[in-house]
């Protein structure tokens, strides 16, 4: 303590802890007055101008459609419901990306370390250009230059020719879709048992194996149960009697056909094929029908040049994080791996992987939030997510500030999940060593152990550079 | 007490003669002073649209839409040259006005009852009618709408033809899937290579992309028109005689095409004969500019500067393929009509 | 003399054996080649199946750049990518020259004090900027110039939706001593005239699209009598099928060229100059003929008259020298004849409107007025209706636009060039002159510190009287960066300091706050928000120009993020380092700033380094907020009515443009990072 004499006026001013409150008081006064006085500005001004932020213009009628949405979005619904659909297609790309981005990185990372001169070039060349280069040019090109080069839907590549499961052209992917039937339910109930039951059998075969020191094939094993149950679980499902025949509309006419006539010529509509089916789910294929593919399940081409651009954007700086985290291993660790007689594989999968993990995890973790994050410029492309919904909503009604609050505010959340995940993920691999030093994150303010101390300890990102 | 009367009465009549020259000459209001002081005028423009507003390779800006800038800025500082250009987004044209970051927009922008009201500006006299219609591959055969069903329909994101082929396929009962993009190139590039049936936007758009393509014969505009797209200027609300000044220019240039003064001859016009030319350049103590605050003959100024409407007209859009259609004078069947200059 | 052993063999030798070379199979590039390309089976396959990659992809791109991309819209618009509305104001560009040759020449210092690069490199360099400087002159008088098509008649050619009557007419700008050589072009035939290469006028474009529409409609119709051959085929589809194919031989039944009795009449061929006075030619071709030379004697305006005879068909005039060109109207000060600045009332310099017409294949430039006749313009050969049309020959894609773009670089980089090389030899000049002994940095050393220190205020004053809201192209983006880490820095280190205050919890709350949330949002909401919504805080904030509102969103955004950068650096300071300090009583200011700052900022300096790069890229994204930066800048090309269309290209070269900045910074920062920390050994599977 540092006090000229206890109790003089004086003193109580040189007294450290009344120095420090006396800043953080002054400090939190000036933010709170910034605050205040920026809030009234733009409210004021705003008013000024026939703009008062609100939030009851979110339920106005949107007035504009949605491309790719029209089968459960129409243009009378309200913004908030266009924001919900922009929001769902945001998740959609950001779902399939992050998994996507991690196993093309993954692979250019171990190619970036072949030995093969060609390999290692290529891989090196994709890196390179795809790193210096600004994602918002190479969205354009994965647009303008990849999809608008697949064929156009008269010239559809179909898989098989004619009668399509797969559909490619410039307008997208089409895929068949499948429904659950009434049958599903005993199917997917023993199938989750049988899951469950590998995932157990699996552990105790490990454990089995760490004790005792000799490997089981529990993979395998797992899988077979796995199997089992599903071959068991269709049979049952399949056991019950379906009806032979439905009440089928051929023309302009109903008549009566037996079940298999009418599902060869794809007469049967959804709610039949759910009922007489005899499997639990069946297959919607995709078909022409004019200018478009109706039924199946549609990605479309802008939905397609993002993800591809993201996960190829993404997937290069998981490369470089990938390469110098197999690389930070000690060289040590390969030499001994080989003198114990492990193969190429083997010394990949035991020895380096689960060391290098460690050092991959931070910065891969930072990659997530940036996929995330540039999931935004799909407006650059006319993908409808949920920023580019956004921006037309503020367009047509002007109001600036409270949309934005909104668009913040889903981000944060989206960040702050990815964060919580990957710090989770990355505490199960740290080494656990001395507690580091006094005055680091948030350790000081709540008790280092407690709940609040550890769940806000998981929302701050790790450290680590990109 | 004679002489102090006397002094009051010439006090008082010396008063009235300094003020009644003042009285002929109106006030200026506040964003035409403000453009004054500042010795230029600030238009908010679009860098993007061929032949309304573009940048060319020196960076400067040209355009349909920029001459109305350089009109407004002739009759206001007596100087074209006198402008700041700033090209906005779509989604700050609400703003730019009201915040003061501009003084005026000309922006290829249509005129809507919303857009009068919510943007807190005045719409000047449109200076370009326009509609938005549709173009399709010609191998197609697509000649209705109604052939367009169910296909695919591109067109700008953020604009008012996106409501309108809304509104145009829904109330015809059409299904139909709605593709919008930032900007038109990314829109004929999807085009070219069939992911889009058709393409829609504004019809000067349109004729200008089939004009300048690679096989013009290949695309077919659909003499069908789905809404009115009134274009021209906008000022803040809060200066009606600024927005007096560019609506009397913009007149001022219609009525110089009705008249036939053009760059060329508006320095022999000067002498002309003719009462409404006179009237018009506010020659032979007619008042002209003096009604709005400004130099008398500042049509004068504006004609030699930019040239007539149909001047404007063919500097910028006829290169493009763009025809007068409704965009001509009253006198030739078209819309383009102005009060009279008195 | 040798021992040997039980069978024979020489076991001790008492003077050398003779020396053997290694095989040749495992030595050199045999050896390199088997080692790194064909190690294992597996690995031949997978040599072989990428060098089929690398091959195709190669190919493709070379071939799209040489014969179907038209790069005009990019070497003509160098200057407005480089600097946008900057260009101008003739003032501003002086200042910003400067600023790039005192760069480069820092660029040269630095390399002197840090590099080991000597004079051969030197020489190498001279070398090759001796060899772009002299291949232009080289292709030009290499290759043969590119042709222009006319086409003369009075029918018009229908060509799908479109029916295009030829001019008789056409204005044209030439150069004086330019020699125009005319003939009949020798096309007779359909598939001569889909492979047209060359300069084409809308009649021609319509001869070359319906012959290429004719060619595909044929091929279509043997397709579709193919299909027909079939037998898998129901009614209704052999009946759509036969009517589809009836179509198309209806339509296909003549050939265009017979169609318009191609080239089979006379053509009859006048040029004269823009006001009448002089006729330079006036003859009649046929097919078949020798070409007629025409010089031209003054630069100026000519008219091109063409006619067919007869009327109906369809002539095609082949002529070298006449080349499109392309219309603006630029601002610039006015001077009288002596040329000395006019002034205008405020007394400032009066500035005019220029009517320009630049000719597309050169740097001609015209400013008369087009010539009229009767008083209405003759139509001028610009380059919206006169484009380029076909597969181009590798000659005019290296006289075109090789050259052109050569021509323009050079113009750009060998002054950068020249400064750098000043640079280096000046410092290496000094070190000699002034050695100084270890561990006493070299001068050299200092003088390349001291200038990326001083670098920012020199920019800062180079930079200050140029107007804000003309900035554009390359220089905004450069202007960007350099703000957004000069202004980020500070801020950044304040709030990763503010972070770790524990102590002062208010503080601490507020900048973890203000990190995780300024880190959460995608840069492109900050710069919405920054442009704005930054007028409605305070009306008084309207004036503030867009690119300083932009400045501010990536000064606030980089700061987050370099904040989490230092606190790395921050916790990876030793305790000992404090607590030792603590002892020798010195208070927490000096710590932090003699201690704990210097330590921590060199171990996060390439980290540092990589987030600079990631914010030069990031800068494309103010393209979105409307700013003409180099990326927007290519939807302003695109625009331009003689471009439209054209983004590929454009964006091909910014692209370019961005990977060599960043691939550079790269390159430093990995420098950087291999001086400070030891190179364990590689690990390699």
């Amino acid at each position: 303590m540092n006090s000229i004499g206890s109790g003089s006026v004086l003193g109580i001013l040189r007294d450290e802890r009344f120095i420090k409150a006396a800043l953080q008081l002054a400090f939190t006064a000036l933010i709170i007055i910034a605050a205040i006085s920026l809030a009234r500005s733009v409210d004021s001004s705003l008013r000024e101008k026939n703009l008062a932020p609100n939030f009851e213009f979110w339920s106005t009628r949107a007035g504009f459609s949605i491309g790719g949405a029209e089968a459960y979005y129409s243009p009378d619904e309200s913004y908030w419901r266009a924001y919900v659909v922009g929001v769902e297609n945001t998740i959609r790309v950001v779902i399939l990306g992050l998994p996507l981005a991690t196993i093309v990185g993954i692979f250019f990372g171990v190619c970036l370390l072949s030995t093969n001169f060609l390999v290692k070039t290529i891989a090196r060349v994709y890196v390179e250009i795809l790193r210096n280069t600004p994602l918002l040019v190479q969205l354009f090109a994965c647009y303008f230059i990849l999809v608008l080069a697949l064929p156009a839907i008269r010239f559809a590549i179909e898989v098989p020719q004619g009668n399509p499961l797969l559909a490619l052209s410039n307008r997208g992917l089409v895929l068949p879709a499948f429904y659950a039937t009434d049958r599903f339910m005993p199917f997917a109930v023993i199938a989750i048992v049988g899951l469950v039951m590998a995932y157990v059998v699996q552990r105790e075969l490990g454990q089995i194996s760490e004790r005792t020191g000799k490997p089981t094939p529990r993979l395998w094993i797992a899988l077979g149960i796995v199997v089992a149950a599903a071959v068991i679980g269709w049979g049952v499902a399949t056991a019950a009697p379906a009806p032979e025949t439905a009440a089928v509309t051929n023309g302009s006419e109903t008549v009566e056909m037996p079940v298999s006539e009418a599902m060869a010529q794809n007469l049967l509509t959804n709610e039949q094929l759910r009922e007489v089916a005899r499997a639990p789910f069946f297959m919607e294929q995709p078909r022409r029908q004019g200018l478009r593919y109706v039924a199946g399940v549609n990605y479309s081409g802008e939905y397609i040049a993002l993800l591809l651009g993201l996960v190829v954007y993404t997937s290069a700086f998981i490369a470089e994080i990938v390469r110098a985290g197999i690389q930070a291993v000690d060289k040590g660790q390969v030499e001994a791996a080989r003198a114990l007689g492990f193969g190429y594989g083997k010394t990949l999968r035991l020895i380096i992987l689960p060391q290098a993990l460690r050092v991959i995890i931070p910065p891969m973790g930072n990659q997530y939030l940036n996929l995330a994050k540039n999931s935004s410029l799909a407006i650059a492309i006319s993908y409808a997510d949920l920023f580019q919904v956004s921006n037309t909503i503020i367009n047509q009604s002007g109001q600036t500030v409270s949309v934005f609050v909104v668009i913040m505010a889903t981000y944060l959340s989206m960040s702050l999940l990815i964060s919580y995940v990957m710090n989770t993920v990355n505490s199960r691999f740290q080494l656990v060593t001395r507690s580091p030093q006094k005055g680091g994150g948030l350790f000081a303010i709540f008790a280092p152990h407690g709940a609040i101390g550890s769940l806000v300890r998981r929302l701050a990102p790790q450290r680590g550079g990109s | 007490m004679v002489r102090k009367t006397l002094i009051f009465v010439l006090a008082a009549a010396m008063l009235m003669l300094a003020v009644a020259p003042a009285a002929a000459q109106a006030e200026v209001g506040p964003i035409t002073q403000r453009i004054i002081d500042r010795g230029s005028l600030i238009c908010a423009v679009n860098a993007i649209v061929p032949g309304f507003g573009s940048q060319n390779d020196a960076g400067e800006f040209s355009g349909f839409d920029i001459d109305v800038c350089k009109a407004v800025a002739a009759a206001i500082l007596g100087d074209p040259n006198a402008v700041t250009y700033r090209a906005i987004t779509a989604a700050e044209r609400p703003t730019v006005l009201a915040s003061g970051e501009a003084d005026m927009i000309s922006r290829n922008t249509t005129w809507t009852l919303q857009r009068d009201t919510e943007w807190g500006a005045t719409f000047a006299p449109t200076t370009y009618y326009d509609g938005a219609g549709f173009m399709v591959k010609t191998a197609s055969g697509a000649a209705t709408i109604e052939d367009l069903e169910g296909g695919t329909i591109c067109t700008n994101a953020g604009t008012t033809t996106e409501l309108q082929v809304t509104d145009a396929f829904t109330e015809r009962g059409l299904a139909f899937n709605l593709q919008t993009y930032q900007d038109f190139d990314a829109v004929m590039a999807a085009f070219d290579s069939d992911a889009c049936d058709a393409v829609s936007t504004d019809q000067s758009g349109l004729i200008s992309r089939r004009a300048t393509s690679a096989d013009p014969g290949s695309y077919t505009i659909l003499p069908i028109i789905i809404s009115k797209e009134p274009l021209g200027p906008l000022s803040p609300q809060s200066d009606e005689q600024f927005a007096d000044i560019i609506r009397w220019t913009v007149w001022g240039l219609i009525t110089a095409e009705e008249l036939g003064v053009t760059s060329e001859n508006v320095n022999d016009m000067l002498a002309s004969d003719n009462v409404d030319i006179q009237r018009l350049l506010g020659q032979n103590n007619n008042n002209a500019g003096a009604y709005l605050g400004i130099a008398n003959d500042f049509m004068v100024t504006v004609i030699s500067a930019v040239g007539n409407y149909g001047e404007i007209f063919d500097r910028h859009l006829t290169p493009l393929g763009v025809e007068r259609g409704i965009n001509a004078l009253w006198t030739d069947g078209g819309l383009i009509y102005a009060p009279p200059f008195r | 003399m040798a021992v040997e052993n039980a069978s024979g063999r020489s076991v001790i030798y008492n003077q050398e054996p003779a020396r053997r070379h290694a095989p040749v199979s495992s030595t050199g590039v045999l050896g390199w080649i088997r080692h790194n390309l064909f190690r294992t089976p597996f690995d031949a396959v997978l040599t072989v199946l990428s060098g089929l990659l690398i091959w195709g992809v190669v190919s493709s791109l070379v071939s799209w750049a040489v014969v179907d991309a038209n790069w005009f819209a990019v070497t003509r618009n160098l200057s407005l990518f480089m600097l946008g509305s900057l260009q101008a104001d003739p003032a501003s560009v002086i200042n910003v020259q400067i600023l790039t040759l005192i760069l480069a020449a820092s660029v040269g210092i630095s390399l002197a004090s840090w590099t080991r690069l000597g004079l051969r490199t030197w020489v190498v360099l001279a070398l090759a900027a001796a060899v772009l400087f002299v291949l232009p002159t080289i292709i030009y008088s290499a290759t043969d110039r590119a042709s222009a098509l006319f086409s003369a008649s009075d029918t018009g050619i229908v060509s799908g939706s479109l029916t295009e009557t030829p001019l008789d007419s056409i204005a044209f700008i030439a150069a004086e001593g330019e020699e125009l050589i005319l003939q009949v072009a020798p096309i007779d035939s359909d598939s001569g005239l889909s492979s047209i290469a060359a300069f084409g006028d809308r009649a021609t474009d319509a001869l070359y699209n319906s012959a290429r529409n004719r060619i595909a409609a044929l091929a279509e119709l043997e397709s579709i009598e193919a299909r027909l051959g079939g037998t898998s085929l129901t009614d209704t589809e052999r009946a759509a099928l036969e009517s589809e194919a009836e179509a198309l031989r209806t339509s296909t039944e003549q050939p265009v060229s017979t169609a318009f009795s191609l080239n089979s009449g006379v053509l009859s061929v006048r040029i004269v100059s823009g006001d009448g006075e002089t006729v330079l030619v006036d003859e009649t071709l046929s097919a078949g003929d020798a070409p007629i030379t025409v010089t031209i004697p003054a630069t100026g305006w000519y008219i091109l008259d063409k006619s067919s005879d007869p009327a109906e068909s369809v002539m095609l005039l082949e002529a070298k020298g006449i080349y499109p060109h392309t219309e603006r109207t630029i601002t610039r000060g006015q001077v009288d004849a002596t040329g000395a600045p006019v002034l205008n009332d405020a007394g400032q310099q009066q500035i005019v409107s220029v009517d320009q017409f630049l000719r597309i294949v050169d740097d001609l430039v015209v400013e008369q007025r087009g010539p009229q006749r009767d008083g209405t313009d003759v139509p001028r050969n610009v380059v919206i209706d006169n484009q380029y049309r076909g597969g181009r020959p590798l000659d005019d894609y290296l006289r075109l636009h090789a050259a052109l773009f050569l021509e323009r670089a050079n113009r750009l980089l060998i002054p950068l060039l020249i400064a750098a090389a000043v640079g280096f030899w000046a410092a290496r000049a000094i070190d000699r002159m002034a050695p100084t002994t270890p561990p006493a940095q070299p001068w050299s050393r200092r003088l390349a510190m001291w200038s990326w220190f001083v670098m920012p205020i020199v920019i800062f004053v180079l930079v200050a009287p140029t107007d804000l809201g003309r900035w554009g192209g390359l220089f905004l983006t450069f202007m960007l960066t350099v703000v957004g880490i000069v202004a980020s820095f500070p801020i950044g280190v304040a709030l990763a300091l503010g972070r770790r205050a524990d102590g002062l919890p208010a503080i601490k709350y507020f900048c973890v706050t203000f990190i995780e949330v300024v880190r959460g949002v995608p840069l492109i909401t900050v710069l919405f928000l920054a442009s704005l919504a930054l007028p409605l805080v305070n009306p008084a904030l309207a004036t503030v120009p867009q690119a300083v509102r932009a400045m501010v969103a990536i000064t606030l955004f980089s700061a987050a993020y370099l904040a989490e950068n230092v606190r790395g650096g921050l916790q990876s300071v030793p305790p000992g380092q404090v607590e030792a300090a603590k002892a020798l009583g010195m208070n927490p200011v000096q710590i932090t700033t003699r201690i704990t700052l210097p330590q921590a900022l060199r171990a996060v300096i390439p980290a540092l380094v990589g987030q600079f790069i990631s914010l030069f890229k990031d800068t494309s994204l103010v393209a979105i907020v409307g700013l003409l930066d180099l990326t927007k800048n290519a939807d302003n090309v695109v625009a331009q009515p003689e471009y439209i269309g054209l983004r590929q290209e454009t964006y091909i070269f910014i692209a370019i443009v961005y990977f060599v900045f960043s691939y550079a910074m790269g390159y430093v920062s990995r420098r950087l990072e291999r001086s400070g920390s030891g190179s364990a050994r590689q690990t390699k599977l």
